[in-house]
């Protein structure tokens, strides 16, 4: 494989394979509790990927200077400088995006799949690469929440992105914008990724270990997750 | 020390509070060009919020001064339409802030609950329900207690919390309008 085609395969990880909603299963909380409607989803996606890639680049930037003692608490500082800084810029210029989001904004802080990248990755990887995969984990995220908010608006208020789509006449499945909606679509969406990638022979071996796990490749057998 | 002693403990000290500095640094930058326009945002939600409970007032101006307890802010009316005052109530789940006008000839006119975060379904009727806040409307600025009102059901706390957050308002007020300045 060339040099090129793994940066891209980088990028794409994130995305389909390594999906961190659908595959990795991180970052469950804020994918429940904000994708009650498509803009929600989608500024919620926005301000987790700004806060990946900038994280995952100075993680990787610094990853020789760190030592390996203090690690954890030099990237929680990292992170939540970068969602401060979300914050502060929501609250000022969107603020319905902040009346939105409320709490679930600071919590990124906490967000597996940006300390899970900062390990997993960025501290393994150059600044160009970290980048990449922070955009694909990003993008993976954003798509994922913006799929599941359009569920659940279409079906729960019957509208996407606030402008009605389903006649009025119709009556709204309003199970949808309350958590258990959120439960049920996830559990679908999750259903139908393991559906089609069975049907395109990618099966993998789902038992706990090394070989189902899908971030395997990153971390060649070394972490003891087992 | 040593320099295997440096790395062991003095290297991950030096770094974190590098790191620290460095990020406090940015985040005092970001904080500097944000806290005015967010305060400007606040400033105009406040101010829409005041206006929609007097609408007969144009403008407001912010009165200092008091000395009541729970109340967050009084403002008046320049032209004497009347005083708007934000109080708030100890309730089940944390303050509930509300904002009562009172007219020109010192009646409530109207009372608009804020945002909670008391229970769903309960409390946060309170904001929910602006049309439980309607029987307010009328009375006179004296305190009162819950057994004056209809308290929203399954909810005595929160109504609790309401009573005092108007009647806190209503102190401010008279403080204000008859006491001592």
């Amino acid at each position: 494989m060339s040099a090129q085609q793994s940066k891209i395969s980088i990028f794409t990880n994130g995305i389909i394979k390594e999906n961190p909603v659908l595959r990795l299963v991180l970052g469950t909380c804020p994918t429940l509790a904000v994708t009650t409607a498509a803009f929600n989803g989608l500024g919620m996606g926005a301000a987790a990927t700004f806060v990946l890639i900038g994280s995952n680049m100075v993680i990787s930037a610094l990853r020789k200077v760190i030592p390996d003692k203090v690690r954890l608490p030099a990237y929680i500082t990292v992170i939540a400088t970068f969602v401060t800084i979300v914050q502060m810029l929501v609250k000022a210029y969107a603020q319905d995006l902040y009346a939105a989001l409320g709490v679930f904004l600071p919590l990124i802080v906490v967000n597996c799949i940006i300390l899970g990248r900062a390990e997993m990755f960025a501290s393994k990887h150059n600044v160009v690469e970290s980048a990449l995969d922070g955009l694909g984990m990003g993008i993976g995220f954003t798509f994922t929440l913006l799929l599941m908010s359009s569920i659940r608006e279409i079906l729960g208020a019957g509208s996407i992105f606030g402008v009605t789509i389903i006649p009025e006449e119709i009556d709204r499945i309003s199970i949808m914008t309350t958590p258990p909606g959120g439960f049920l679509t996830f559990g679908v969406l999750m259903a139908l990724v393991i559906f089609v990638e069975t049907k395109l022979g990618q099966k993998k071996k789902r038992a706990i270990g090394c070989e189902g796990c899908p971030s395997a490749a990153n971390c060649h057998g070394k972490g003891g997750c087992n | 020390m040593t320099k295997e002693q440096f790395e062991e403990y003095g290297k991950p000290i030096v770094v974190l509070a590098v790191i620290c500095i460095v990020t406090s640094l940015l985040l005092a930058i970001t904080n500097g060009v944000t806290a005015p326009v967010i305060k400007e945002n606040e400033r105009r939600i406040a101010q829409a919020a005041y206006h929609e409970v007097l609408p007969a007032a144009e403008t407001f101006e912010t009165i200092t001064g008091y000395t009541t307890p729970d109340v967050l802010e009084i403002v008046k009316d320049p032209a004497g339409n009347g005083y708007v005052v934000k109080a708030q109530g100890q309730g089940y789940g944390g303050k509930v802030p509300a904002i009562v006008a009172f007219d020109a000839n010192g009646q409530i006119s109207a009372v608009k609950f804020l945002e909670n975060s008391e229970t769903k379904g309960f409390g946060s009727r309170l904001y929910e329900e602006p049309a439980w806040a309607e029987q307010f409307a009328g009375m006179g600025a004296t305190p009162f207690t819950i057994s004056d009102i209809d308290a929203l059901s399954g909810a005595t706390l929160s109504s609790k919390a309401a009573v005092q957050a108007i009647n806190a308002a209503i102190e401010g007020y008279n403080e204000v309008t008859k006491g001592g300045n």
